[in-house]
């Protein structure tokens, strides 16, 4: 394709390399999202080993043919990507991540059904803020050791994938990577407290199925001798100031207009700027306060960052093509899928359930897009987000509690689920298979209180 | 192994069931010397035997003295129970399969003691234990989750049918086996 012919890059709306494209230049993306999903479950210690390979094999198939046929459009497309999303996204996970590794609850807990349900309630409350990794890491450990003398456990670690790891971190940008994506593309900080309706009616009812399961076995338990009272305490308390220096940045960018300035052709925000240094400021003073000890009590490591930036870097680059062919809306090769996706009961389905399988921040990414290329075809990205906040704020909000309300519905649909079912089974909880955990609780469960949620609020 | 019998009598289940305890009580057995085998872990449902002993049967097993026993109880059931024996064919062994998989040491170990003392009459064939320690793997992990340490296994547990079932009592209430049916094998 002749270069020329791609006036408008992407990152000015993308609209014209959008119509360019052919529907195949999206198999890189869909490999890479289908390696994230598959690999883990059928060749995992093969995939530990190999993602970063893996990710690399996708990005090069997808960035050379790109960079052959479109030379600086498509540099510049790829510098866009990275230095406006891919940066800012591993920076913000970088930083609540290890601001996260710094809490440690100790003490003895006793696991009974109020105390486990106000743990998870305090944990759905907290993904919003510290991100649903973040409260996933601070609060499995002690909802494990209240239980460990419990001879049914399984259930806990289910409902705690449900709500820490996933629904709740659907009312901030903080609280689950889609939405910090769509915090980047414009969405205003607190526009995601608006789903605080959607998430009353999908975590109450699951909140109060829970307690009746649990009460259910906690009659069936022999109740041990109590053993040990260590009075309960937060260690590393300090963590929370900075996860209020987090809030506070990633807030004030959203809020400040301290202009642009380019680098490589890459018009660059400020404030985002600022906020990026902050968020590094934050990471780096919560490992100078904490002790070894909390970040060993919390098998703190920095493979799973190292994870999250080797595969973001392939799925970045490899979702260039998807977005600007969403984009390209009806004139695009995706026009079917645009066509289709109409209601929002539609785009909360279809965002959840491909959400359910594959990564849901870029699925997040490629139905915003669509939606953005529905309604508003050729308005550059912030100005189609702020359209569709003020216009069809609805579909909007489908996406987004799609995204991160079915990201529970299997192991795979966000990263915290894994790391939870490793510590539960490394704590010597029988977790269900990937299967098992779909058909005995994720779909019976779940797939009800999504209904419910789609009768209320999306038809 | 001492001489075991499967009896399968045709007849009402829940009604014959009963009468069959309650005469065998009578004449001072133990419930531990005969097993019901449906609803217990046993495979039933052979095509051959669901074409050959259509309708309700119950499935007994049982050592040679009670099987005289249960003959005569047969015999001399009440005409509302109407049993009828249509086979009684001498068990050679009961076996069944099994795998497990645990990433958590303790229960590695209570697993390794488990296999190392099965309930008499039961004996480990074909058991293939693997550990796999993978320093690399310590920590959390997002994307690619692996433990860094697992132990996996499968076998077969065989012997006589009280042996075999009291050992699959054992692992099937282990949450980390998965247990196939109890299969019998006859002379």
């Amino acid at each position: 394709m002749d270069e020329s012919a791609v006036a408008s890059p992407a990152g000015h709306g993308g609209e014209e390399l959008g119509t360019k494209l052919p529907l195949w230049s999206t198999i890189p993306f869909v490999g890479i999202l289908l390696s994230i999903a598959i690999f883990p479950l059928f060749a995992p210690r093969w995939w530990h080993k190999h993602f970063p390979q893996v990710s690399l094999f996708w990005a090069l198939v997808m960035v050379v043919p790109f960079l052959f046929a479109y030379r600086r459009v498509a540099l510049h497309e790829i510098l866009h990507i990275y230095m406006l999303d891919y940066l800012p996204f591993v920076i913000l996970l970088w930083s609540l991540y290890t601001v996260s590794a710094g809490i440690y609850i100790r003490g003895t807990l006793r696991g009974s059904p109020s105390l486990n349900t106000l743990l998870l309630v305090i944990g759905t409350i907290l993904a919003s803020w510290v991100g649903t990794t973040g409260a996933s890491m601070i609060l499995i450990r002690p909802l494990i050791r209240a239980n460990a003398w419990r001879r049914h456990k399984v259930h806990l670690i289910v409902f705690f994938i449900f709500l820490v790891s996933n629904i709740g971190g659907s009312l901030t940008p903080l609280g689950d990577p889609p939405l910090f994506l769509g915090f980047l593309r414009g969405v205003p900080f607190f526009w995601t407290l608006k789903l605080i309706g959607p998430l009353l009616v999908v975590a109450v009812p699951l909140l109060i199925t829970f307690f009746v399961i649990d009460l259910h076995y906690f009659r069936q338990e022999e109740r041990p001798e109590q053993t040990g009272n260590e009075p309960v305490r937060i260690e590393g308390a300090r963590n929370f100031i900075l996860l209020g220096g987090i809030v506070g940045a990633v807030l004030m960018s959203g809020m400040w207009k301290a202009g642009t300035f380019d680098l490589f052709g890459v018009p660059l925000k400020i404030e985002f700027v600022v906020r990026d240094f902050l968020l590094l400021l934050m990471g780096l003073l919560s490992l100078r306060v904490t002790s070894a000890k909390i970040h060993k009590a919390n098998e703190f490591s920095w493979f799973p960052i190292r994870e999250v930036a080797i595969l973001f870097a392939g799925i970045f680059m490899t979702i260039i093509p998807a977005l600007a062919i969403l984009k390209a809306g009806a004139d695009g090769a995706l026009a079917p899928l645009i066509a289709f996706t109409r209601e929002p009961s539609h785009f909360f389905w279809i965002t959840g359930g491909l959400s359910g399988f594959l990564d849901n921040a870029p699925t997040y990414l490629t139905f915003l897009n669509t939606a953005m290329g529905s309604f508003f075809e050729g308005v550059p990205v912030h100005e189609a987000v702020h359209h569709l906040i003020r216009e069809q704020s609805i579909y909007l909000e489908a996406i987004s509690s799609g995204a991160v309300y079915m990201g529970a519905l299997t192991y795979i649909g966000n990263a915290p689920n894994f790391m939870v079912k490793s510590i539960a089974e490394e704590a010597g909880i029988a977790m269900p298979s990937f299967f098992g955990y779909m058909v005995r609780w994720s779909l019976p469960i779940l797939i009800p209180a999504f209904i419910l949620l789609t009768v209320v609020f999306y038809m | 192994m001492a001489a075991t019998y499967e009896i399968i009598i045709r007849g009402d289940t829940d009604a014959g069931r009963e009468y069959l305890r309650g005469f065998l009580s009578g004449r001072g057995q133990k419930q531990a010397e005969y097993l019901f085998t449906k609803d217990a872990g046993f495979s039933l449902s052979h095509i051959g035997e669901l074409i050959k002993f259509h309708g309700d049967v119950i499935h007994l097993v049982c050592n040679a003295a009670l099987r005289r026993l249960i003959t005569t109880a047969v015999a001399s059931s009440p005409e509302d129970i109407e049993l009828e024996i249509v086979e009684s064919r001498r068990v050679v062994r009961a076996s069944f399969e099994f795998k497990f998989k645990t990433a958590n040491r303790k229960v590695a170990g209570s697993i390794k003691r488990m296999l190392a003392h099965l309930p008499a009459g039961s004996t480990l064939t074909g058991y293939v234990p693997k550990e796999i320690i993978d320093p690399s793997a310590e920590g959390q992990e997002l994307y690619s989750p692996t433990h860094a340490y697992e132990f996996l296994g499968s076998g077969t547990v065989e012997g006589s049918p009280f042996g075999v079932k009291s050992a699959y009592d054992k692992f099937h209430d282990n949450e980390f086996f998965h247990c196939d049916e109890i299969e019998i094998q006859h002379a």
